[in-house]
This record gives C-alpha cells, sequence and structure tokens, in this order.
C-alpha cells in the first residue's frame, strides 16, 4: 500500500505543479507558444526540457535491463549524450535559425521550406510520426511495467499498457510545452537524487563489500561481461556494433522530430550551445544506472518472464524498502509520462499541421486543434498495438526508432552543407532507406556488413542515394532551371 | 562592426567537435581488452565515461572561441551569417 500511495503521490504532485507553472507563465494562445514555447528558453529551463527528452524509460529502465542482460553492451549509453552534442553544437543552431527566420514550428515544416516543397513536408512528417509511434512504444511499454509492478501484477500486461497511454493522453490534453519542461526538470532532479541513493546502498542490498566488489563479483560469475560483446558471446554486440550505433545515434539524436521542435524554443543560439557543452556531464549518471544493473545480476534477480526492461523494477522491489519502491516507481512513471507527452505532442502537431492542412486547405483552426488531439489517440493507439506481444529490449526498441528517424538525416545535413540538394534527391534516398529497412531480402546487403548497426547501413545507403540523384538531376538543370522541384 | 567582418569566418576549431569521436568511437576497439584494475570497474566503462569529460572539455573550448570570436567582430549570431 505504501508502495502504491507513495508511486500515485509524486506523480499527481508533479503534473499538478507542471499545470499551476505552464499556466502562470503562459504568454497568450498561439500554435508558437504551445509547441515551441514562443522561442523564448532560456539556457537552464532549454537544459531541463532537453534532459526531460534524453533521459527517458529508455535510458533508466532500457540500459539498466541491458547491464542486467549483456554487461558492456550497455556502455553504448556512454557515448550517445556527449557524440550527440557534438554533432548538436555544430547543427542546432543552424535549425534554430531557420526556425526563426522563417517561422517555422514542426521539423516537416523545416523540409518543406527548406527545399520548397510541400510534398516533402507530408512525407517527412509521415515519416517523423512513424518514428515518434515508436519512441511512444518505449514509454508504454515502461509504464505499464510500473503499473503492474505497483499494482502487483493483478492486471493483464495488455491492460497496463491501455492505462498507461490513456494516462499519457490525459497529460497531453492538459499540458503545452511549458508544463512539460517543469514536469521534466521534476523528473529529472527526483530521478538522479533516487538513483543516487539506490546507488550508495546498493553494496550492502547485494551483500557486496564496496561497488568495486560488485563489478568484482559478476566479472567473476559471467566472465567478460564489462567488456563487448559482454556476457552472451554470439549476441552480435561488438566493438563494431557499438562503434556504429552510437555514430547513427549521435547524428539521429536532433532529427527526431520533437528534438527539433525543441531547438526551435530556445530564446537564441548561444543558450543551445551553452545547452551541447554542459547536457553531457549528466550522462555520467548512466554509471549509477549500469551499477545498478550489475547489481540486479549479482544477486540473481529474475524479473518475471526473464524480461530485461523489468529487471531493475524487480531488483528494486526485493531488495529496497517500500518507500524508496513508491518514489522510484512514482519517478519511473514521470519517466515514461513526460517525454510520451511531449511525444505525441509532437506527433499530433506534425499531422496536422503538415499532413492534413496541405491536403485540406481553409481548416478551421478549432478544426486543426482537434484533428491534433484526435490524431494523438490514434497514435497512442498504434503504440499500444506495438507493445502487444513485443519482448524486446527497450534498447533495441530504440535503436529501431533511431534507424527510421535516421531516414530523415540526409535530408537535414545536405540542407546546410550542400546547397545543391533537392527534394527530388531527399525523397528518392528516403525511399531506398527505407526500403533496405522494411524489405526482408535487405539482409543480403546488411550481411555485408557484418554487426554493423542497421540504421548506419540504410542512412549511409539514403546519403549516397540523395548525393547521386542531386548530381544527375541538377547536372540535367542547366538545360532545366527547375532545379529544385516544386 | 570591425574590418574583421571581411575576413571569412575562422571555422577551423570546429574541428575540435571529432574528439569525442575519436575517443569515444575510433578508439574503442583497442581499449575493450585493456585490462586496468581502477577500483575493479572494467577499463571500457571508465574509458567512456573518461570520453564524456573530454567531450565535454573539447565542446567548451569551441563554445569559449566562438564566444570570442562573437565579441569582437561585434555581430550577434555571426557563425550563421556564413555565405551559401
Amino acid at each position: 500500500m505504501i508502495v502504491l500511495s507513495l508511486t500515485i503521490a509524486v506523480v499527481i504532485l508533479t503534473v499538478l505543479g507542471a499545470l499551476f507553472y505552464g499556466n502562470r507563465t503562459r504568454k497568450g494562445q498561439s500554435v508558437a507558444e504551445w509547441a515551441v514555447g514562443g522561442r523564448s528558453m532560456g539556457t537552464l529551463i532549454f537544459w531541463f526540457l532537453n534532459a526531460g527528452e534524453i533521459y527517458t524509460t529508455f535510458a533508466v529502465l532500457g540500459i539498466s535491463g541491458y547491464a542486467w542482460a549483456y554487461g558492456g553492451p550497455a556502455y553504448l549509453a556512454f557515448c550517445s549524450v556527449s557524440l550527440s552534442a557534438a554533432v548538436g553544437y555544430w547543427l542546432t543552431p543552424k535549425i534554430w535559425k531557420a526556425g526563426k527566420d522563417r517561422g517555422l514550428i514542426t521539423q516537416a515544416d523545416f523540409f518543406a521550406d527548406h527545399y520548397h516543397a510541400r510534398w516533402l513536408g507530408v512525407i517527412v512528417g509521415l515519416a517523423g510520426i512513424a518514428a515518434l509511434v515508436v519512441y511512444v512504444q518505449i514509454q508504454i511499454t515502461a509504464l505499464a511495467l510500473v503499473l503492474r509492478l505497483s499494482l502487483h501484477q493483478d492486471i493483464s500486461a495488455t491492460t497496463a499498457a491501455i492505462a498507461s497511454a490513456v494516462l499519457m493522453l490525459l497529460f497531453v490534453f492538459s499540458a503545452g510545452l511549458r508544463s512539460a519542461a517543469f514536469a521534466a526538470a521534476v523528473k529529472d532532479i527526483l530521478m538522479v537524487a533516487i538513483v543516487i541513493a539506490l546507488s550508495a546502498t546498493v553494496a550492502s542490498h547485494v551483500g557486496a563489500a564496496s561497488i568495486g566488489d560488485i563489478f568484482r563479483q559478476v566479472e567473476a560469475s559471467h566472465p567478460g561481461i564489462g567488456n563487448l560483446p559482454g556476457r552472451v558471446a554470439n549476441s552480435g554486440l561488438t566493438s563494431t556494433w557499438m562503434m556504429t550505433a552510437a555514430i547513427n545515434v549521435a547524428l539521429g539524436t536532433f532529427i527526431f522530430p520533437h528534438m527539433f521542435q525543441l531547438t526551435y524554443s530556445a530564446a537564441d543560439p548561444w543558450a543551445i550551445r551553452r545547452n551541447a557543452v554542459f547536457q553531457p556531464l549528466y550522462s555520467l549518471s548512466y554509471f549509477f544506472i549500469i551499477l545498478l544493473g550489475f547489481g540486479a545480476l549479482a544477486v540473481g534477480t529474475m524479473p518475471p518472464g526473464g524480461d530485461p526492461n523489468a529487471a531493475l523494477l524487480q531488483f528494486v522491489a526485493d531488495r529496497y524498502p517500500a518507500w524508496a519502491v513508491g518514489i522510484f516507481a512514482g519517478t519511473a512513471c514521470l519517466l515514461a509520462l513526460v517525454p510520451g507527452a511531449v511525444l505525441l505532442l509532437t506527433a499530433g502537431s506534425i499531422f496536422s499541421r503538415n499532413v492534413v492542412l496541405p491536403l485540406v486547405p481553409n481548416l478551421e483552426d478549432r478544426a486543426v486543434l482537434l484533428i491534433s488531439r484526435l490524431s494523438m489517440i490514434l497514435f497512442a493507439a498504434a503504440a499500444v498495438y506495438l507493445t502487444i506481444g513485443a519482448t524486446q529490449s527497450l534498447v533495441d526498441i530504440g535503436l529501431t526508432a533511431y534507424a527510421s528517424i535516421g531516414m530523415l538525416a540526409p535530408g537535414v545535413f545536405l540542407a546546410f552543407l550542400w546547397p545543391r540538394t533537392n527534394a527530388t534527391a531527399v525523397f528518392s534516398g528516403i525511399l531506398v532507406g527505407y526500403g533496405l529497412l522494411l524489405i526482408p531480402q535487405a539482409v543480403r546487403i546488411f550481411s555485408l556488413f557484418p554487426n554493423w548497426d542497421t540504421g548506419l547501413v540504410a542512412m549511409i545507403a539514403n546519403a549516397l542515394v540523395t548525393v547521386m540523384v542531386t548530381l544527375i538531376s541538377t547536372s540535367r538543370g542547366l538545360k532545366e532551371p527547375a532545379v529544385r522541384t516544386a | 562592426m570591425h574590418e574583421s567582418d571581411q575576413r571569412p569566418a575562422r571555422r577551423w576549431h570546429l574541428a575540435l567537435l571529432l574528439i569525442p569521436f575519436v575517443w569515444q568511437v575510433a578508439l574503442l576497439p583497442f581499449i575493450n581488452d585493456v585490462k586496468v584494475d581502477w577500483f575493479a570497474i572494467p577499463f571500457p566503462m571508465v574509458w567512456q565515461m573518461a570520453g564524456i569529460v573530454i567531450a565535454t572539455i573539447a565542446i567548451g573550448v569551441v563554445f569559449r572561441i566562438d564566444r570570442q570570436n562573437d565579441h569582437t567582430d561585434g555581430d550577434q549570431i555571426k557563425n550563421e551569417d556564413e555565405p551559401k
């Protein structure tokens, strides 16, 4: 009972605080205010917004579960933020500038505007939504696990997933970006505090002499766990895998429509750049998350069904006092709810603005908002559908989302690197890339790159096709002046 | 506005942003089997955590140089205004 009431208290208090904060600081009712916070977020709040979207259940439950199941491959987490920040330092001020100069709200706006092709905006919008739905799937999977833990498994996995989606939608419908920023700040502070508190006492809870002793114990019982490929020798999670996956994550992070859109919300490019400097330091906290995963392994934690995503939850429930379990479960709920809400908000705004409006112009604002909200229900339902029967690790689902969003990366990078790139070329690259990811026969091509992250292979193919089509179409363009096909 | 506005933007320092990729990606296969006992933490884990600190320093240095260029050029967001 203590667990459940503390879980609920943490969630409700944060949500109420967020709504209060959002209402007090909101300036007007414009779309720009609702979706990109009026482009006025200073360094600190921008930092929390970014952290809030980077440190989701993927980071906490996913990475600890990966450490529990594989060991060393979980170090991917240490690469993800620092490498993304190095790319983002160069890329995101350019995105911000385009957004400010041209009044852009979504990522699809950027494609439509830069490439002078509204139809490309529609395609990019749909592609972005697909990747967002996969990302929402991660949050719903995790939220359902937490619900089942707090309710002692009295409900089925499907019911828990549906309940999670409903909770997420309720939060979305009542909150805008400013509320999400507040809730993100609360959840990040809570998360770091609870993870450090759990880690501080982890040695005594697993019967080890010290933190170092936990590493010694798991290395003794699972030789090679601390290196790549980790404790499952044939997992394919080799050095090659981590190098390619790390690059793919670094290139893809700011291509996610919600991260792209978040970039617009900064007050000035210095807030973005300063954020890139300090954001990586926060990812040192993955040390504690991986440590807890190892601790769970050392003590022989066995989550229901051997599900790695539940390893940390099970470990905490088994070994820690009820109040710690309650606060941890509540924080884990927020870790899923807040980013999930931002993901759905983004997907909904892209759908109404970049998919429906170009096809049905002259819609009233009220109709646009209604379409946006109804579509969020549809996307949440799609995410629930994906979770049913899925047994993948959150990290693997995450890498699927990165593979999917990576298909939009060449169009973004080339927009700033090579002005000749045109809409047809970008679309050809997207087609080929998705073909590789979706057509089963493409396995033959991936087998040429053993242990590579498939997302990076598809992204390289996509980029090559984009460059080739640009070269072909612009050399012909000497005769036809329509270089940028509309 | 200074005369330095006429000069091409000094952007060589952006190459420092590659340092995290060298440390955390390119050198990864070479450090995977190193056995150094540092509080019993696996060496690849120590290496990646050091990489985060290195990345912060590298990006921080780029930030300071950009900030300085910005001040001497007296142009608010000069870096975005490179010629297409």
